[in-house]
């Protein structure tokens, strides 16, 4: 089981697909990291310029009191509460919502590569080729899993870690790495954990389907109409079911921001019991269909 | 014990429609220990489904498959390190070189890279087993495929067309490999169309049709199931010859300059009696005997007609 969980650890790792898509991410996150650091000012000139700016906001604001929906009364309060703070400086407290930002697509790719993985399998039809070496498919099967799996999170780990540090020149040189103390760090850590379970959850999902439907374009198609359609549907004529909903505790789970009937921690427990009936189901048809 | 025991096969498909279409219809097959085995059959004849089912990749109606004295359905998995096959076409990864592919298969049995380097040596592709597979010709693709086959240093391999795409060269080293194989004390058994390629490769055969065995035995054993009642005899003067035979109640006819005369092999002592008798002596007297094409054609037809 070691053997064939490590060859299938090397053969996903070795995807074109996987290494080209990582690419990518990583250009990505390098632009996003350059122009964030351009962007990024923390001359005296900048910062005085922006306080200036926002002192003249304040007092725009001021100077509407009872009108234009601000209030006449205790305005001066309201208007510091509404006006923006317009900082040139990148802070980097301020990763969090960028980096849950990131998850979703981060999760769709992990779908993506989960689904593709096993696709590949059918279309190349070295399934076949891999049960005249290993013909116990329990094992074939969770040694894929796992794979999948344990891949999507370390590898959404990791870009979500490569992103981090491309920005933290930003912050460092050009910006603001003030308020980082042991607390931000550990929710930043627990953010980005929490990301990469979901994007294995994600890989999981996607390879479940591609096993059932035996292509990588099904499983693709059935994760968008669900998604797209299936829950847009029930939240629009069954907003109670929307605890149940795979996107919604996605969000809750992702974010940490209680929004559901049930807890943070109960969303990732529904999520481990529906990826646990879709392997279950994938299991069913896999363990007896014929493979050519 | 055989190498490969199949008792009562049966495989039906069934369609959306409700019909089914039977694939493999009571075959009995066995199959002994080393040498090279021929699985002849037409198209359709359920040679890969046997293949299938006796590698576990399809599950039979009916009926067992043993392999190396295992039920392919159960006991399959303690075997198959001694077991190398090739399914159809050769299952490779496009992306990844063709050493690529063998490493990767090698890591499930935690084989030596000395391994892949020797299999890949034994099929001839040393000098482009670092390109991608999706720029091998088929012929080479099937390379591959025989060298993944033999990775696992298999006790019993099993073949489905080896010789498919490859050039007359790769089709006579394929050849010399299968016997080397068999001679060392392995069992290959090998499906294929190429009937002469089985004629010249195989110890023993077994021909398909329909789903079921019509024939399996040594290969010159089946040869003489399709030997005619036919004997050539060549002589100079042959009209004479002809009359002569007619006379003795042996009916012969001239065909390209031989005499065919239609009476059993072990007669032959009687036409050379009854020609001799009036000075007519034979330069050449011979059984004819059909080769495997023919045989195959006539037993297939017979099932075909039949059913």
């Amino acid at each position: 089981m070691k053997d064939l969980l490590r060859v299938e650890l090397r053969r996903l790792t070795s995807r074109r697909l996987f290494r080209g898509v990582s690419f990518l991410v990583i250009i990505g996150f390098i632009v996003a990291g350059t122009i964030t650091f351009f962007i990024s000012n923390d001359s005296p000139q900048a910062l005085a310029t922006a306080q200036a700016k926002h002192r003249a906001e304040i007092a725009g604001c001021l100077a509407d009191a009872g009108r234009d929906g601000v209030p006449s009364v205790g305005t001066e309060g309201w208007c510091e509460r509404h006006v923006e703070t317009s900082d040139p400086r990148f802070h980097f407290k301020d990763m969090e919502w960028p980096l849950l930002t990131l998850g979703l697509p981060l999760m769709m790719l992990a779908w993506l590569i989960g689904a593709s993985y096993v696709g590949a399998d059918w279309h190349h039809r070295t399934m076949m080729a891999h049960l005249t070496w290993e013909p116990r498919r329990g094992r074939v099967l969770l040694s894929k899993a796992i794979a999948v799996s344990i891949t999507a999170f370390f590898w959404i780990l990791a870009l979500e870690m490569i992103f981090s540090a491309l920005m933290w020149p930003a912050a460092f040189f050009r910006g603001s790495t003030a308020g980082l103390d042991a607390a931000w760090w550990s929710h930043y850590a627990l953010d980005v954990a929490r990301l990469g379970g979901l994007a294995g959850f994600a890989g999981l999902l996607g390879f479940s389907l591609a096993l059932v439907g035996r292509n990588t374009a099904a499983a693709l198609g059935v994760g968008f109409a669900y998604l797209a359609v299936v829950e847009g549907l029930v939240r629009g004529f069954k907003p109670s079911w929307s605890d149940w909903l795979i996107g919604d505790n996605i969000g809750q789970f992702a974010t940490w921001d209680r929004v559901l009937g049930h807890s943070q921690t109960g969303s990732g427990l529904l999520l481990t019991a529906y990826i646990a009936l879709a392997v279950a189901i994938a299991w069913l048809f896999f363990r007896k269909r014929e493979v050519a | 014990m055989e190498s490969i025991e199949i008792t009562g096969l049966r495989k039906e498909y069934r369609r959306l429609r409700g019909d089914r279409t039977v694939a493999l219809d009571g075959l009995d097959l066995s199959v002994g220990t080393g040498g090279v085995f021929g699985f002849l059959g037409p198209n359709g004849s359920g040679k890969t489904t046997t293949i299938r089912c006796l590698l576990g990749l399809a599950t039979p109606t009916a009926g067992v498959c043993r392999v190396l004295g295992q039920d392919s359905a159960s006991g399959l998995a303690s075997v198959i390190d001694r077991i190398g096959a090739l399914v159809e076409a050769p299952a490779l990864f496009p992306t990844f070189s063709g050493r690529r592919n063998l490493e990767l298969l090698a890591g499930i049995h935690r084989l030596p890279k000395t391994r892949v380097d020797e299999v890949i040596e034994t099929v001839g592709l040393e000098t482009r087993q670092k390109d991608l597979v999706k720029g091998y010709s088929l012929g080479m693709r099937q390379r591959l495929g025989i060298a993944a086959a033999l990775l696992k240093d298999p006790q019993l391999l099993i073949l489905d067309e080896p010789a498919n795409g490859l050039d007359p060269a790769g089709i006579k080293q394929v050849r010399g490999l299968l016997k080397r194989l068999g001679e060392e004390g392995r069992t290959v058994f090998v499906s294929s169309h190429l009937l002469t390629e089985v004629q010249q490769t195989c110890d023993h055969v077994a021909i398909l049709a329909r789903g079921r065995c019509v024939a399996t035995g040594p290969v010159n054993e089946v040869l003489s199931k399709g030997r005619s009642n036919v004997m050539s005899v060549r002589l100079k003067d042959l009209e004479a010859g002809r009359l002569v035979l007619n006379a003795a109640g042996i009916a012969s006819t001239i065909v390209d300059g031989v005499i065919r005369a239609e009476v059993d092999a072990s007669d032959g002592e009687r036409i050379a009696r009854a020609l001799a008798a009036h000075d007519l002596f034979p330069s050449e007297l011979r059984a004819e005997e059909m080769d495997l094409e023919t045989v195959f054609l006539e037993l297939t037809d017979t099932v075909e007609v039949a059913a």
